[in-house]
């Protein structure tokens, strides 16, 4: 997110909790782009990422009792409030989607080396959202969203050891991914 | 870092930067209008809170003055208790003949009509009457014998009401009929 100021963003919050809608806004244009853009990257669909973004931010408004300032940061609770709303979104669009966590063959090959930049923005996008849901979730909060292990951890309720092998193993298959795609284009 | 790596976190950059960095604007509207409404809600439901809280307490406040008044003890239906005066009752007195308070009925009834008290031929052998109760009984009609009154021989098995006269040692002293 943009800003991660969690005292202005609590005052924020309580002021917005009584009735400031000026709050509200303030708080909205500070964290909506990261909550609307973590949903796109997971569902890579327009319509789930509004509707995850107006749900998030409905429940912010309305959990004066469910946000707990000892256990996060806004950004983490409303990328919390996302994540099970996007998982809950793509569980009703494919519930019967396979899941890819087997070996991944190393590739060394280069990749991504033969494409323009446009292509290669759209092969990585489309390679990550066919990743398998848990290497995805990470691959987009640490990658595109810059976010530290120990926050994606507390976020995901996992240990920073599994964020990174999760990581580490999301790379690989996006690699591996990316080379197949190629290989396939030519 | 493998160039793969380098690769792959450049097109990580690129994926970032590229594409729609925020929800559409109508988001935003939508979401200040539902907060307006909840706004408003709110406000209602504070100020119903309000009206009901003072309901509330003034329906306990009407409680607590209805609690505190003395309370009138309803009559009896069938009993009344009458002063009168303390003299042996020999004969039948005009003083005691006075009707007793009787509880108002639902629906107007015919008038009754009574006979005197008439003194029970044990009365003279009681104790000085002080106060006294009355009593509506129903007796066979050859109760009225006992003071010496006629009765038909065809309704002899027949019933009739009657107030008898308890004196403070719960003893009939009088009786009288009613019809």
């Amino acid at each position: 997110m943009q800003t991660d100021s969690p005292q202005n963003d609590h005052d924020l919050l309580t002021r917005m909790w009584a009735g400031d809608e000026d709050a509200f806004t303030v708080l909205y244009r500070r964290h909506q782009g990261a909550v609307y853009r973590f949903a796109l990257q997971m569902s890579g669909k327009t319509d789930i990422a509004e509707e995850v973004t107006q749900d998030s931010f409905m429940l912010l408004m309305r959990g004066r009792n469910q946000y707990d300032p000892s256990r996060g940061s806004v950004s983490a609770y409303l990328y919390g409030v996302a994540r099970n709303h996007v998982l809950r979104a793509l569980e009703r669009e494919r519930p019967y989607a396979p899941s890819e966590d087997g070996d991944i063959p190393i590739d060394s090959g280069d990749v991504l080396g033969d494409l323009t930049r446009s292509e290669r923005i759209e092969s990585v996008r489309q390679a990550i959202l066919s990743l398998p849901q848990p290497y995805r979730e990470v691959v987009v909060l640490c990658e595109l969203h810059e976010l530290d292990y120990a926050e994606v951890a507390a976020m995901l309720q996992c240990p920073v050891g599994t964020v990174r092998s999760r990581l580490h193993r999301g790379r690989a298959l996006l690699v591996w991914k990316l080379r197949a795609s190629e290989r396939c284009s030519v | 870092m493998t160039p793969n790596d380098q690769r792959l976190d450049e097109a990580f950059r690129a994926v970032a930067a590229s594409g729609p960095q925020g929800a559409p604007m109508a988001i935003e509207a939508a979401l200040r209008q539902e907060f307006r409404q909840m706004q408003r809600w709110r406000k209602f439901r504070i100020g119903a809170s309000w009206a009901g809280l003072t309901a509330a307490a003034a329906a306990g406040i009407l409680t607590l003055m209805l609690a505190r008044r003395p309370e009138i003890p309803p009559p009896s239906p069938f009993v009344a208790r009458i002063e009168v005066p303390v003299t042996p009752v020999t004969q039948p007195t005009r003083a005691i003949a006075r009707k007793p308070v009787r509880p108002r009925r639902e629906k107007p009834q015919a008038a009754e009509v009574a006979t005197s008290f008439y003194s029970l031929p044990e009365a003279s052998s009681m104790l000085p009457l002080e106060y006294g109760s009355v009593v509506r009984v129903q007796l066979p009609r050859s109760a009225m014998r006992i003071v010496g009154l006629p009765v038909n021989q065809d309704r002899v098995f027949e019933r009739i009401q009657a107030d008898v006269l308890l004196g403070q040692d719960g003893l009939a002293r009088a009786i009288r009929f009613v019809q």
